[in-house]
């Protein structure tokens, strides 16, 4: 079923939705839910409640790009639920590394709990990645939006996991002077 | 500020860019990285030989430098990489891969010849040699539409509309008529024009607007895009000059199909699923357009 479908049976309140999304989107959700959460009963749970959020966010939302709609939400819920548990408990996972990594760009920044706006740092972010080379982007995307290990970022690209990480490095690196330009460090 | 902040802020960036990084199966450098190993090891036997087939083989790859048309790369490859990319809709035929584009409501005149059937066969587990003719990410009979070349374009029936498939791989691309009228067929085609800001379509507002005809500064608008050079993306001063996105424009066909087209500052304008490609038109065609979008002028509201 194509995706517009899809978003009028949420219209209509008509629970074949769920079951359609979740055949289509199933295993993608889950991906990214399990990148993050490194728990298979964790990641479906949280591939289920993405379901119930997008049933109660159609009507009134229509979003434009279904599968990107769903991403957002999995990696919303996801990321909430593994801050609810320590990550010891949860015995760390890919966004551990991810978490650390974002860590350095903001490392040592003066006064970095100072007031800012959550809306303004996203408008910052945005128009970072949209700003970056193409294949930058891709990676960091990948990386920090999609939670995939690097080692799949680097079969993806033909790189080496080395070649990555220097990648991913410069693009923090670049990232934390622009967050140190527009005073969140 | 802290990690998670940082990382909930990465959850904010546009769909759009995410849904082209997602797109990107960075199959290109793949290919170009093999051809390159199978080059050095011929090399080793012989030199010369080695370098000249190398460059050979490699020509087309990457987006090449632009003076010559902008190159985009064959899909090729596997979808194995990632599970997160086996929701990309294509089919194999005749060598090309056709992606999906749209979907047509209404299916009224546009579906011609039966071509053959894509069957559906490739997943994230296909391995490289599945990626045979008529094989795909999607199943059934596909047909060419009526009055297009079937190198570009090619449809799918369904119960009450069709999905439209474009081959927007493995070409090269110079000048703006090359996409808009040599396959769009654009201008001899045109009925309506529909636009919304980037606003309203990012946080799905729908506060699309209709002009009342096809006047004037849009025929303009179009010849300028027709004899504007492609670029690449590369090539688009993102960066320093901070070009954001304004308006996504809706160009309506006579058979049903739609050229969506994004409109950033400075008359860059983007063609949906031809990613990474622009045109720039020239600034008093931009400004014209822009003007008119701005005020709706000789445009009425549809939502």
């Amino acid at each position: 079923m194509e995706d517009h479908q899809i978003i009028e049976l949420y219209w209509q309140k008509n629970e074949n939705a769920i079951s359609e999304t979740a055949g289509k989107y199933g295993a993608y959700c889950f991906t990214i839910a399990q990148n993050i959460l490194h728990s298979t009963e964790d990641a479906e749970e949280c591939v289920n409640d993405t379901w119930l959020h997008a049933w109660n966010a159609m009507p009134p939302q229509r979003p434009n790009i279904l599968r990107i709609f769903l991403a957002k939400i999995t990696r919303n819920l996801s990321i909430n639920r593994f801050h609810a548990e320590s990550a010891e408990k949860r015995g760390g996972g890919e966004i551990v590394l991810v978490l650390d990594e974002l860590a350095e760009c903001i490392a040592g920044g003066v006064d970095a709990e100072a007031a800012y706006e959550s809306k303004e740092l996203e408008q910052c972010i945005r128009r970072f990645v949209r700003a970056l080379p193409k294949r930058e982007r891709n990676m960091f995307v990948r990386r920090y939006f999609f939670t995939e290990p690097v080692a799949a970022v680097a079969a993806r690209y033909g790189l080496t996991e080395n070649n990555v990480q220097v990648i991913l490095s410069r693009t923090r690196k670049k990232l934390r002077l622009v967050l140190k330009k527009e005073g969140y460090l | 500020m802290n990690s998670r902040d940082l990382y909930n802020a990465i959850g904010k960036v546009d769909d759009d860019i995410l849904e082209k990084s997602e797109a990107d199966t960075g199959m290109s450098k793949t290919k170009h990285r093999r051809l390159k190993s199978a080059v050095i090891a011929a090399s080793l036997c012989l030199v010369i030989t080695g370098v000249f087939i190398w460059k050979q083989s490699t020509e087309g790859t990457e987006i090449a430098g632009y003076e010559n048309g902008v190159t985009i790369p064959e899909m090729g490859g596997s979808l194995s990489v990632s599970p997160l990319t086996d929701m990309i809709g294509f089919f194999l035929y005749q060598g090309r891969h056709y992606v999906q584009y749209e979907w047509i409501d209404d299916d009224a005149d546009i579906i011609g010849e039966y071509l053959g059937t894509a069957t559906g066969s490739i997943d994230e587990w296909t391995p490289k040699d599945g990626y045979v003719e008529f094989a795909g990410s999607v199943r059934g009979d596909f047909y060419a539409v009526k009055g297009y070349d079937p190198a570009f374009v090619l449809c799918m029936k369904q119960s009450n509309g069709a999905v439209i498939y474009i081959c927007n791989n493995g070409i090269t691309l110079k000048y703006g008529s090359e996409l808009y009228e040599d396959r769009f067929q654009l201008s001899s085609h045109l009925e309506s024009v529909q636009y919304e800001s980037h606003d309203s379509w990012f946080n799905s507002r729908g506060e699309r607007y209709q002009m009342d005809s096809v006047n004037d500064v849009v025929l303009d608008f179009i010849k300028s895009m027709d004899s504007a050079r492609f670029i690449p993306d590369e090539a688009v001063p993102f960066d320093e000059d901070g070009i954001e996105e304004l308006y996504h424009l809706f160009f309506q066909l006579e058979n049903g199909m739609t050229v969506h087209l994004r409109l950033h500052e400075n008359g860059y304008v983007e063609c949906q699923r031809m990613w990474d490609l622009y045109v720039q038109v020239p600034k008093k065609s931009y400004k014209a357009l822009k003007a008119l979008l701005d005020t709706h002028t000789g445009s009425t509201a549809i939502y």
